[in-house]
């Protein structure tokens, strides 16, 4: 392996992942390497210099991503959540829905709209400063968690309840909504570390 | 210099577009080598400006190479405009100070 090769591979270890970003950034670091030779190397100054100032960069650029594509996430959520259960399973068989069945779905519904709020905000917020919008982030994913799992109990226990509905589709939608779940999750755990690291050297400094 | 670095790159894609080393290239050439930066300051400041929507870029393949290439863009210009306004009142003033 050349110096230039472990110099991007050093490089490249020390940025955090950031959603295709990282890539971006390694592949023209090494363009550039390629490009100068030997010479570049010299002159690009220590990795780890190099990979701070970037690895800043890509948690801003991560944070503002993470602004819009959380919300599209929460948002994404009413497809498992109502409109394909709505629309696949068996009608109830009663006029009044069983309490133990009631307010799990009401919480379900609640913290939902909670998620949906706080990533607006979030959304609103990413665009003048990305990391304050972590704060209402991380709200909406809490939120969203909350949803997804009472949700994921209503499903289970609907399995039983209302004849015909089809575990398969229940258990489909549990999957699809821990699966948005665990992406809103990832997308905001590298911002998140950033800001965190950040705060860590502010302390320091002062 | 540092506090420079944007609007030497801002100025160094007036002409036209380029990628990272050519920039790096440029400043030297243009500079008679008296702006022999560290490279790797280049790229945060690129991504800093391309964020700011004062650039945009793209892959583009030239010589077999694969490369990112950087372009203003209007708000780029402008900013570019503005700056260098600035830049020559500054320059101006240090001189009458200074003096020459």
């Amino acid at each position: 392996m050349t110096a230039r090769e472990r110099y991007v591979r050093e490089l490249e270890r020390r940025l955090p992942f950031a959603l295709g970003l990282r890539e971006r950034v390694v592949a023209e670091i090494r363009g550039h390497l390629r490009e100068g030779g030997d010479e570049a190397l010299a002159r690009i100054g220590p990795v780890e210099e190099l990979a701070d100032e970037l690895a800043r960069e890509l948690r801003v650029r991560a944070a503002a991503r993470a602004s819009w594509l959380i919300p599209s996430l929460v948002a994404l959520f009413v497809f498992p959540f109502y409109v394909i259960p709505e629309n696949t399973l068996p009608p109830a068989p009663w006029d009044v829905k069983p309490d133990y069945l009631a307010w799990k779905q009401h919480v379900a519904v609640w913290a939902w709209l909670v998620a949906l709020g706080l990533g607006l905000a979030a959304l609103l917020l990413g665009r003048i400063v990305p990391r304050l919008a972590l704060v209402p982030l991380s709200g909406a994913v809490a939120a969203l968690g909350v949803s997804v799992t009472f949700g994921a109990v209503v499903a289970i226990q609907w399995i039983d309840a209302v004849p015909g509905t089809s575990a398969g589709i229940a258990y489909a939608g549990i999957a699809a909504s821990a699966a948005l779940l665990g992406a809103g999750a990832l997308v905001l755990v590298e911002p998140l570390r950033g800001a965190l690291a950040d705060r860590r050297s502010e302390l320091t400094a002062d | 210099m540092k506090g420079h670095l944007e609007l030497l790159l801002l100025a160094s894609l007036a002409g036209e577009p380029g990628h990272g080393y050519a920039l790096v290239e440029r400043l030297r050439e243009r500079s008679d080598g008296a702006f022999d930066l560290s490279e790797g300051t280049v790229y945060p400041a690129l991504y800093r400006l391309e964020r700011a929507k004062l650039l945009s870029s793209r892959w583009a393949v030239s010589g077999g190479r694969r490369r990112r290439i950087y372009t203003l863009t209007r708000r780029g210009r402008d900013a570019l405009a503005t700056q260098r306004r600035e830049w020559v009142s500054f320059t101006a003033a240090m001189k009458g100070v200074v003096g020459a």
